[in-house]
This record gives C-alpha cells, sequence and structure tokens, in this order.
C-alpha cells in the first residue's frame, strides 16, 4: 500500500491535468457567451422542449426583466452572474428529474458531460 | 453491515429508480461505498475486527475512493472542473474527505505510526479525530451535491448515521465478526444493487 497509494494519487493528478484519453469531446472552460469568467459550454435545443411552456424559462416574458437570450443578462448582470451556475444548475435538473420521476421522457438528470457540451443544435 | 444497509436505506428513500444511466450510477455508487466502508471502519470493533482485518478494509476503502475519483475523472469530461479552485464549497468538501482518508492509511503504517505518534493511545486519539473529520466532510459532500440525498430528511438521516457512528460507541458495537472477503461481497452486492435498482425503471 505504501507504492499503490502514491501510484493512486498520481494517476489521479495526470488524469486531472491531462484530461481524460476515454472520452471523444470534451467541454473546454473558455468565456463563452461572453461571460466574464472561464465557464462550461451548455448545449440546448429548443426542439427538445417543446413540451415546456416558455415563461418556465423565459420569466422576462411576464416580468419585464430583460430582452434577448438568457445569456444576456445571465452572464452581463452583476447582481445574477454570482449565482449563474445555482440558478442553472437547478433550472435544468430540476425539470428534467421532476419529468423522470414522473416516468416522462426526461433530458440528462445528473451526468454534467451530457450538458456541457458545445451547442449546436437549434 | 448496519452501515451500508443504513446509507442505502437513505440513499433510497427519494427517487429510489431515478437512473443517470449506469456510468454515472455506477460511479456515485463508489463514492457511497466509500462512506458506507468510513462508517463501518469507525465503529468500535473491540475483539471482533482485529487490526488486520480493520488494516486490510482501510485499503479497501482507499481503493473506492481511488476509484470513484478515477471513474469520473475518466468517463466524464466536465467533472474535472471541479476540482479547481472555482469548484463548489461540497466538492472541496469530497476532495478533502479523500487525502483525510489517505492520511489515515499512510499515519497508521509502520513505522510511520511511532515515528509521528509517541504513544498507541495518542495515535488512537487523533486517528479517530482525524476519521471524524472525514466522515463530516464525506457528509457535507453527499448532502451539498444534492444529487441522491435530495431531501431535508435524507440529509437528516444521513447525519443521524454519523452522529450515531462517532458518538454512540457504548450502543453501536459490532455484533459480526466480519472479515475482508465478506466485507468485499457487501461492497460489490451493494453497488450492484444500487446501479441495478435503477435501471430496471
Amino acid at each position: 500500500m505504501r507504492i499503490a497509494i502514491p501510484i493512486l494519487f498520481l494517476s489521479i493528478v495526470v488524469l486531472a491535468m491531462v484530461g481524460t484519453p476515454v472520452l471523444g469531446e470534451k467541454p473546454e472552460l473558455a468565456h463563452h457567451y461572453n461571460s466574464p469568467e472561464p465557464i462550461l459550454p451548455m448545449t440546448f435545443a429548443h426542439r427538445d422542449h417543446t413540451d415546456t411552456q416558455c415563461i418556465d424559462c423565459h420569466h422576462n416574458y411576464v416580468d419585464n426583466t430583460g430582452v434577448d437570450s438568457c445569456m444576456s443578462c445571465h452572464v452581463s448582470n452583476a447582481e445574477v452572474w454570482p449565482l449563474f451556475e445555482e440558478q442553472f444548475h437547478a433550472l435544468c435538473m430540476d425539470c428534467h428529474q421532476d419529468l423522470a420521476k414522473q416516468g416522462k421522457p426526461s433530458g440528462p438528470v445528473r451526468q454534467c458531460q451530457a450538458c456541457h457540451l458545445q451547442d449546436r443544435l437549434p | 453491515m448496519f452501515c451500508f444497509a443504513t446509507l442505502w436505506v437513505i440513499v433510497f428513500l427519494s427517487a429510489p429508480t431515478l437512473s443517470a444511466g449506469w456510468v454515472w450510477d455506477t460511479g456515485n455508487a463508489l463514492g457511497f461505498a466509500a462512506m458506507a466502508g468510513l462508517l463501518f471502519l469507525s465503529v468500535p470493533g473491540g475483539a471482533r475486527l482485529a487490526p488486520r482485518q480493520h488494516e486490510l478494509i482501510a485499503y479497501g476503502l482507499v481503493i473506492l475512493v481511488a476509484a470513484h475519483v478515477l471513474w469520473f475523472l475518466l468517463l466524464d469530461g466536465a467533472v474535472v472542473q471541479y476540482l479547481t479552485t472555482d469548484a463548489p464549497a461540497y466538492m472541496w468538501s469530497g476532495i478533502a474527505a479523500a487525502i483525510l482518508v489517505i492520511v489515515l492509511v499512510l499515519l497508521a503504517l509502520m513505522p510511520t505510526r511511532l515515528s509521528v505518534h509517541k504513544t498507541f493511545g495518542r495515535f488512537r486519539r487523533w486517528h479517530r479525530a482525524i476519521a471524524i473529520v472525514a466522515i463530516l466532510a464525506s457528509a457535507y459532500h453527499l448532502i451539498g451535491s444534492g444529487l441522491y440525498l435530495q431531501s431535508p430528511m435524507q440529509a437528516a438521516l444521513l447525519l443521524l448515521l454519523c452522529v450515531l457512528v462517532i458518538f454512540g460507541r457504548r450502543v453501536l458495537v459490532q455484533t459480526a465478526r466480519v472479515k475482508v472477503p465478506v466485507f468485499v461481497a457487501v461492497t460489490a452486492a451493494s453497488i450492484v444493487i444500487f446501479v441495478t435498482v435503477r435501471l430496471v425503471d
């Protein structure tokens, strides 16, 4: 164990530094959506969410708190930017999990990389 | 195997069949098994858990922790971001718990133990204190991430289990002699149950 523990620890450090050799596409930290700090990409397709009410996500349609896309406010507004990760994790995961619990088709419920990929879909 | 059974009941209290796919569920099953193993090793065994068995099971615990981390780093390219300084506190808590488990094992090995601690009593006090911090850090990791423990009741029950293991030494004593093969079998069975129950749905 005196040898095994350092080897295990070293393999974790190496894997964390160079990234996984198993997967194809890997999400990269960058200033996606002109975010003030590097963030992971997010994939979202409106066509996969046609059963969802628009205002479930687009709160600004009823409370007039902003215009344009979600990111135009959520990465640029100093008040909501610190809550960005927490708010979007809650918005997406809670809804997906609620659907899954009802036995309905849902998107990813926990897996990070299922959502954090480059956005290509309309 | 009170710790495994209780932790598994707590985990399955909320959305027991909600699956994130076998890859994700297996990685987390390894983590929950590590938590159960940590709790198990903290329950006083007296003469029933020989020091050698405790040592071997602790090695198994290190392997479970490493497998939990390596699994996600290998199979989910986004998880590595949880090892950065921007990671949420509950992830740092998990990293701290993993490091503490390794420290627990390394400081207990001879002759390191003798060079660090002058007496056995002093070693035991430190070993127990570090184990308690590791348990609490692990609990915060599980509750804070909220992936499987989603209700306040589950969080409260997990904390109750931790408190029982930490402070209930007079009432919670291992009643059966547990050997390494039994521990390995229970761990493997627990992981299989964790994953397959979610896949069935």
